[in-house]
């Protein structure tokens, strides 16, 4: 082994789910404005919202935003998986046919190309958490063992599929 | 749109209670003239000034007055006292000029001479009487909690809105909860879609295989790592605030028809006409919270979406029945009533008390979840 292996079949298949997955939780995040009309009902007897109905309001607002950054999220990890594909075949060219195949399908289902309500570059970014909300990350994702820390192209978390190789 | 199908409900059931406790009470004032013998204290209370009735021309009025037609009030009284006794006149009369047996009557132990009119106040005390019935409606619909405005149906959406959107992102419901809903079931194929992504941190992928690397590596264990305990907990999370706005609307939805219940079990205690009260309880329910019975809460480290699911306005929130005796006297009925509404009004409090404690303890959960497992791990700080 060389240090690395490259199959553009998985690394298309990757891309072709993650828009999958941006595409469907663009629909079922629609689902949430449902909740708005309910708003001037969480309220007590008096029709009043108390501070516990107006969390619930909030939380629903949060919700909301950590489901538009779950969907730009999946979708910038699709592009980024299929450009960094797309340059891998420029120097693997007999993975070509694959790439193509995959483009093909994508260009005549518009994959990746789904209208998800949101600009996903701007949508990406952590969500603004209120006060007393964890900074702390699950082990393994923190800061200390972010393993995009060793990445040196800064062009993006998945560009190049080995950087070790360089592209 | 506030729904106003509830306070003209409320409004109705009043307005029968105010109408069965006048006819209840005018009997109990007719009663009292016969007999010379107090009213009893309404709920609202006497009025500073009542008529004096108890003299010997009222009790000769009412008493002998039937041999010369009897009293106009008695009589609207007898005949089921439609509409107001404003409308009635009465002429107090008692005898005619030659009852001369009359002309003297024993009242209260003395011979006492009557003339052959007095002036009636019984049309006086039934006019106080509609007014402190209205002042004991008022009393008790003061009492009551207003839920004027409220909407069931906006809520119900939204709950349902939550509980589709948990189904979309997976959610099996427990076997504690509601069990299968139809809202949970799904077109989508986001889990199937999820799973083809997921890498657990402890066991390899069939991709990995594949693609092996440190660009893989980093796919696997940053966003690829991260995809799972972010959909879990979007299911729990959507169960969870559908459950808390099921929560809300329970309580509004029950208070309500406590009200109504309990206004129209008082009225069917005051329609009755024997002195048996057995049967003449109301059973209402107090809204408790979940507490730590359902775990609505999303947690840090989720490997399973499995839900609590509560039913639309569930039966988990209402466990606890209390009751309430109505006695036989309208008075009696009335302040009854008013002490039920009193209480349900305290158990409400405690039902927003525990709904608070809810919505902290979901708000404390989510607060705790890490960003990554609430919107995937986060690529875009290393663009």
């Amino acid at each position: 082994m060389d240090g690395f292996h490259v199959d553009i079949d998985v690394v298309m298949s990757l891309a072709k789910n993650s828009y999958s997955a941006a595409e469907q939780y663009a629909q079922i995040t629609t689902k949430i404005t449902r909740t708005d009309a309910a708003t001037p009902h969480l309220a007590d007897k008096f029709g009043a919202a108390t501070g516990a109905d107006s969390d619930v309001v909030a939380m629903l607002d949060e919700f909301y935003e950590y489901l538009r950054t779950t969907t730009a999220r999946y979708q910038l990890v699709g592009e980024q998986l299929e450009a960094s594909a797309r340059d891998y075949v420029q120097t693997d060219t007999e993975q070509q046919d694959v790439y193509n195949r995959y483009q093909n399908d994508f260009d005549a289902y518009d994959i990746g190309e789904a209208d998800l309500g949101i600009d996903p570059g701007r949508e990406a970014g952590d969500t603004d958490r209120p006060d007393g909300a964890t900074d702390a990350q699950p082990d393994g994702f923190g800061t200390d063992e972010n393993p995009a820390e060793n990445i040196e192209a800064g062009d993006g978390y998945l560009s190049g599929l080995d950087p070790e190789e360089g592209n | 749109m506030p729904d106003y199908g509830y306070t003209y409900e409320i409004d109705s059931a009043l307005e029968h209670f105010e109408l069965t406790l006048r006819e209840r009470w005018y009997q109990v004032v007719k009663e009292s003239v016969f007999n010379q013998v107090d009213i009893p204290a309404p709920l609202s209370g006497l009025p500073g000034s009542l008529p004096e009735y108890r003299t010997a021309e009222m009790f000769a009025h009412i008493n002998y007055g039937q041999v010369v037609g009897g009293c106009a009030y008695v009589n609207w009284i007898d005949a089921g006292a439609q509409g107001s006794p404003g409308s009635i006149s009465c002429e107090g009369k008692i005898r005619e000029s030659y009852h001369y047996d009359l002309e003297t009557i024993e009242y209260q132990g003395v011979e006492t001479e009557v003339p052959e009119y007095t002036r009636c106040v019984l049309g006086d005390l039934l006019g106080a009487v509609e007014q402190w019935c209205w002042n004991d409606r008022k009393l008790i619909s003061d009492a009551l909690p207003p839920f004027a405005t409220h909407n069931l149906t906006a809520l119900e959406d939204a709950r349902n809105a939550l509980v589709s959107m948990a189904g979309d992102f997976g959610a099996t419901p427990d076997a504690g909860g509601a069990g299968a809903d139809d809202a949970l079931v799904t077109g989508l194929t986001l889990t199937n879609t999820v799973d083809l992504l997921f890498v657990d941190r402890d066991r390899d992928k069939d991709w990995m295989a594949e693609w092996t690397g440190a660009a893989a590596d980093r796919a696997a264990n940053g966003i690829f790592a991260s995809t799972k305990p972010t959909l879990f907990n979007h299911a729990i999370i959507a169960n969870g605030l559908g459950t808390l706005i099921n929560e809300r609307a329970t309580i509004i939805h029950t208070y309500q028809q406590n009200s109504l219940s309990l206004v129209r079990s008082a009225t069917a205690a005051l329609d009755q006409t024997t002195t048996t009260t057995s049967d003449h309880t109301n059973e209402w329910k107090a809204v408790q919270g979940l507490g730590m019975a359902l775990s609505i809460v999303p947690v840090t480290a989720p490997y399973g979406a499995v839900i609590s699911l509560v039913g639309w306005l569930g039966e988990q929130f209402l466990k606890e029945t209390r009751s309430v005796s109505f006695s036989f006297t309208p008075h009696e009925v009335a302040r009854n009533l008013h002490d039920a509404v009193v209480e349900m009004d305290g158990a409400l409090t405690g039902s927003e008390a525990a709904y608070t404690q809810d919505v902290l303890e979901f708000r404390t959960a989510l607060n705790a979840v890490s960003s990554t497992f609430l919107e995937l791990y986060d690529i875009s700080e290393n663009r």
